[in-house]
């Protein structure tokens, strides 16, 4: 009797564990399975590497490195007074500033981002509960200074802001990824199969550019030295390979330090040479002269009246350096007669004036693969005043960036292309392989190959024999065309005569063009020519570049180099 | 006979049941192993950003012409002290266009005065 009493306890709470493990296990089966995946299992979100940006030789230009950033938990902190009194001088921020921080009605509040690893150190040694340190991912730019306005720089976030960090953020930004793992009781990571995580790690496609780092490096370090020995305000140059678009070098100055952005004004920034338009000066005599050999209006011999260096232009007198009766069309170019070029512009009318500084890309953006880009100013022949054509003659009256003009004499020098410059060559994934591959994009031809060559010849004397003398190239043929265009005063409204921007516009070499360069001088003080000024750092620039792009001087014969065995530097003409 | 059978059963179910464990155990312990290494790969590759950002800084032309002027005195060659000479034009290099381009700087007394 009493063993079946106990056989039937045994059994009622058999019965009543087995109703409960049902209830348990196929009941509340979801429920259980959930709970025991919530365990097991562990989300986080994993923030991609942002694509790295390399020159043409693969140069790093913009890498990413982990930097240490600390948090604040605001209910976790005991005694945020204490904590804030004790961060401070660690910090180096104001104590009120944290103890806002650290009493926000927030659950995770940032501190401080971007701490120097000492600091770091001193601080994990405090361990103070509520305040925890955090590794992500950070931009660098280990060149500094070097072609910072061309790349430009990402934010705290790792967010394109300025540049082709702007231009290809979603490129370069990669996707954040939801990783899932499982870890056992103590919370390790357990080793899952591969397809065990939900989803691919997807870093930012990687970016080659056309900029060459020791092109860009040259430019740089003359136009800073020319910038100093003259005074000017500021300066810019600009390098193209004029038969395919690319860039080679983009150098502005003053510059700026995108890994310390702080101590640099915004003004510093700005890629003047796509935002800022400028009036060009008797540069802008080049689509002039070219327009009139299209056109046949005026052949390289055909003589222009001087008017013994001055002319009326809607009662103003228009002057010339020198004091010339007669000169030809070429002298008048290669001179770079203010009388000459309105003669000539006369001849040819406005509207194909117009219409040809239209083709040869001015009043419209070039599309450069950079933002902010300015289209300049050319004002439609309707909005013209009397005087208008006889200014646009002479480069006022218009404005243009220096990439717009570089890219106009880079249709001198590729046979009468204009092509859409680039600084971006390639596109990678993680994996090396190519996302998009850019080719050189002509848009139009607005001369043919023998208005080209006559062109080259006048400014090869231009070179030579002209203004742009202090140009001229020890062992190469060069080929340009200097510009010296006063500043409107801000206080008269009317034209400085202190003030000018001094440029030069050249290619070399000439039998076959490597480099199309623009040199720009803003308000020179010593010294206000552009064939003065502009001029010699042509010649510096070309000279020390040209060889390292594997073109000897004399003619001989090209030479390898790295730079010249460049897959993008070693373009075929483009001549029909 | 049949106890013999099913003393033979237990045995072999006894040693499913010991591979089994001794399988998911090294299983287990392989997957700490593995973590370890992930971690220390990780770790590696972060030296490797780090060591390459240093090259990157190193080689950095700003820097190495600054270094090459203050501490080696060098200086930037000026016009006329540079003569380029194209290897394939001496008989000694005739090896075809794969020879390496050589700036070979003349030193003039006359012409050059090196600090």
């Amino acid at each position: 009797m009493r063993s079946g009493i106990v056989c039937l306890g045994l059994l009622f709470g058999f019965v009543l564990i087995g109703c409960r493990l049902f209830y348990l296990q196929v009941l509340q089966a979801d429920v259980g399975a959930h709970q025991a995946q919530q365990q097991h299992e562990k989300t986080v979100v994993v923030q991609p590497d942002r694509g790295v940006i390399v020159d043409r030789q693969g140069h790093p230009l913009a890498l990413n490195v982990e930097v240490a950033s600390l948090y604040v938990r605001p209910p976790s902190l005991q005694d945020p007074q204490r904590a804030a009194r004790s961060l401070a001088p660690i910090l180096q921020m104001p104590v009120t500033e944290l103890r806002d921080l650290f009493t926000r009605n927030q659950p995770y509040v940032w501190v401080k981002r971007n701490i120097p690893e000492p600091i770091v150190k001193k601080l994990e040694a405090m361990k103070i509960p509520g305040l925890g340190l955090t590794r992500e991912p950070h931009r660098f730019y280990p060149k500094g200074e070097l072609v910072s306005h061309l790349v430009g720089f990402a934010g705290i976030d790792s967010q394109g802001l300025e540049g082709v960090e702007l231009q290809y953020e979603s490129y370069l930004r990669g996707e954040k990824n939801l990783v899932k793992y499982q870890r056992d009781a103590l919370g390790r990571k357990l080793a899952s199969p591969p397809s065990y995580d939900s989803v691919p790690l997807s870093t930012g496609y990687h970016l080659t550019l056309t900029i060459d780092e020791v092109v860009q490096f040259i430019a740089e370090a003359e136009l800073a030295q020319a910038v100093k020995r003259t005074g000017a305000k500021s300066g810019s140059i600009v390098i193209m390979d004029p038969l395919t678009g690319a860039i080679l070098a983009w150098a502005l100055h003053p510059t700026f330090d995108p890994n310390h952005l702080g101590q640099f004004s915004t003004q510093d920034w700005r890629n003047r040479a796509v935002t800022d338009p400028y009036e060009p000066g008797s540069t802008l005599k080049i689509v002039v002269a070219a327009a009139a050999l299209e056109e046949q209006v005026m052949s390289p011999d055909t003589l222009i009246y001087g008017g013994d260096g001055q002319m009326s232009v809607a009662g103003t007198i228009v002057h010339d350096p020198a004091k010339t009766s007669w000169m030809t069309f070429s002298e008048a170019v290669a001179q770079s007669s203010n009388v000459g070029a309105i003669k000539v512009a006369m001849e040819l009318g406005q509207d194909r004036v117009f219409r040809y500084l239209k083709a040869f890309g001015f009043g419209e953006k070039t599309e450069i693969d950079l933002p902010g880009e300015s289209s300049g100013i050319l004002r439609e022949p309707n909005k013209w005043s009397g005087r208008s054509l006889s200014s646009i003659a002479m480069g006022q009256e218009i404005a243009v960036t220096p990439i717009q003009m570089v890219t106009a004499m880079s249709v001198v020098a590729n046979g009468g292309w204009l092509m859409t410059p680039y600084v971006v060559s390639s596109i990678l994934d993680s994996h090396g392989h190519a996302v998009l591959t850019k080719d050189p994009q002509p848009k139009r031809r607005p001369i043919s190959l023998e208005t080209t060559s006559t062109l080259t010849r006048i400014l090869e004397m231009a070179v030579e024999a002209g203004t742009g003398k202090r140009a001229r190239l020890a062992g190469y043929r060069a080929a340009g065309k200097t510009g010296t265009a006063q500043k409107i005063d801000p206080k008269t409204g009317a034209y400085s005569s202190s003030q000018v921007i001094a440029s030069f516009v050249g290619f070399a070499p000439v039998e076959r063009p490597r480099l199309a360069m623009l040199v720009v001088i803003d308000e020179p003080t010593i010294g206000n020519w552009g064939g003065e000024i502009a001029a010699p750092v042509f010649r510096k620039v070309a000279e020390r570049v040209l060889p390292h792009l594997g073109v000897l001087p004399g003619g001989s014969p090209v030479i390898r180099t790295a730079a010249a065995t460049s897959p993008i530097s070693s373009p075929q003409p483009l001549v029909q | 006979m049949r106890k013999t059978v099913f003393l033979g059963v237990m045995i072999l179910l006894g040693v499913w049941c010991l591979l089994y464990v001794g399988v998911k155990i090294d299983m287990w312990r392989l997957g700490y192993a593995i973590e370890e290494l992930e971690t220390q790969r990780a770790a590696f590759k972060k030296q490797q950003e780090g060591l390459q950002v240093r090259l990157s800084q190193l080689t950095d032309p700003q820097r190495v012409a600054q270094r090459a002027q203050s501490q080696l005195g060098l200086i930037v060659a000026q016009e006329g002290q540079i003569v380029m000479v194209s290897l394939d034009t001496l008989p000694q290099f005739e090896s075809g266009g794969n020879s390496p381009v050589r700036l070979v700087r003349e030193f003039s007394d006359t012409v050059v005065s090196l600090p």
